[in-house]
């Protein structure tokens, strides 16, 4: 009797902590699309006239990613995060399957010039472009993604709204999951492998 | 003996001690030369019986300094100024990543990996913490 007690204690304190803790845990890294859809045709650059193209999709996974230089707190942290992320990633999958980070700045304006050295200042192999503006948006409505520009405060300083998600494109060029914060480092690179692995299993059938 | 001038100034330079406000792990993350706009994150304890409030800092080093916060609404990440930040009595408040920082625009000086900048922390009372923060630094 006395054994079943301390059995039904230990399982309703189990129970509790995994209440307690599973929020935590089940924190959405990503979510996978119901239905992959196919980025259509764009041409983006940097100053060097590198272009990055729907071509440059396939072959190889790429994750997406929206921001602005002058964005001091989200896109750094982000970008550091996506760092790590791809690192804990590398591990994990073959290295032809190590995901591309393409740093899209929404803000050629201010960012053309200077895209491309401030991806590579957080990876060498990131790849940072900008372009057209209606270039820009073909991607952004591709991805379902947002941005807006702020009004520019007394100093000419001006923010630049954006989503904060990373779109994950498949070797077929197609959009198939989107990343959230706050990406962390293993947790992202599980979901991209598991990623990974879903899509071999439907390639093969 | 110089080194150990060195240790110990990198040593107080880190804490910045105000009577009963005290500022800890201040820090800037690196960013690339081309990057012009910075964020500055600390720690912010308040030892006393009343709450203290921040309400602004300023950065000789910059052209600008502003509290921020980030919110990321509906997947979409944006910032909103901290008019006043306030520290209740006897709590701390943490400035981290993708949440409250220092938006530090522009450098008005040459500015390199682990100098250290100078933050002036304006509290509603008229009272004004100085703190030292590294730039480079990743927490
Ligand atoms: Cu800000």
């Amino acid at each position: 009797m006395k054994s079943i007690t301390k059995q039904v204690v230990r399982s309703v304190v189990a129970i509790t902590f995994y209440l307690l803790t599973s929020p935590l845990n089940a924190q959405v890294q990503g979510v996978e699309l119901d239905k992959p859809e196919l980025i259509p045709s764009f041409t983006l650059s940097d100053k060097e006239g590198t272009t990055f193209t729907d071509h440059d999709l396939k072959n190889q996974w790429t994750l997406l990613m929206f921001g602005f230089n002058s964005c001091p707190d989200v896109c750094p942290f982000t970008l550091g995060n996506l760092e790590a992320a791809v690192a804990e990633t590398a591990v994990r999958v073959h290295p032809d399957s190590v995901p591309k980070v393409v740093y899209i700045s929404v803000d050629p304006g201010r960012d053309r010039d200077v895209v491309s050295d401030y991806a590579k200042f957080f990876h060498p192999d990131f790849l940072g472009v900008t372009g057209e503006q209606e270039q820009i948006d073909v991607l952004i409505k591709a991805t379902d993604s947002f941005y807006r520009f702020m009004p520019a405060d007394d100093n000419g300083y001006y923010e630049v709204q954006h989503s904060s998600s990373v779109s994950v494109v498949g070797p077929d060029g197609m959009l198939r999951a989107k990343l959230q914060p706050p990406f962390d480092p293993g947790k992202t690179a599980e979901f991209l492998a598991r990623q990974q692995i879903k899509f071999r299993r439907k390639s093969i059938q | 003996m110089k080194i150990l001038l060195a240790g110990l100034l990198a040593f107080y330079s880190s804490l910045a001690d105000a009577g009963d406000l005290f500022i800890r792990d201040a820090y800037i993350p690196p960013l690339p030369p081309v990057g012009k706009v910075y964020a500055a994150y600390m720690i912010i304890s308040n030892k006393s019986e009343r709450a203290r409030t921040l309400v602004g800092v300023r950065a000789a080093a910059f052209t600008m300094a502003h509290v921020h916060e980030s919110k990321i609404i509906d997947g979409v990440a944006s910032m909103q100024s901290v008019k006043a930040l306030e520290v209740p009595a006897g709590k701390s408040i943490a400035m981290m990543p993708g949440r409250i920082h220092v938006m530090l625009i522009k450098p008005t000086v040459d500015i390199a990996a682990h100098d250290t900048v100078i933050l002036e922390l304006m509290f509603a009372d008229g009272e004004v913490v100085s703190v030292n923060a590294e730039l480079g630094k990743i927490n």
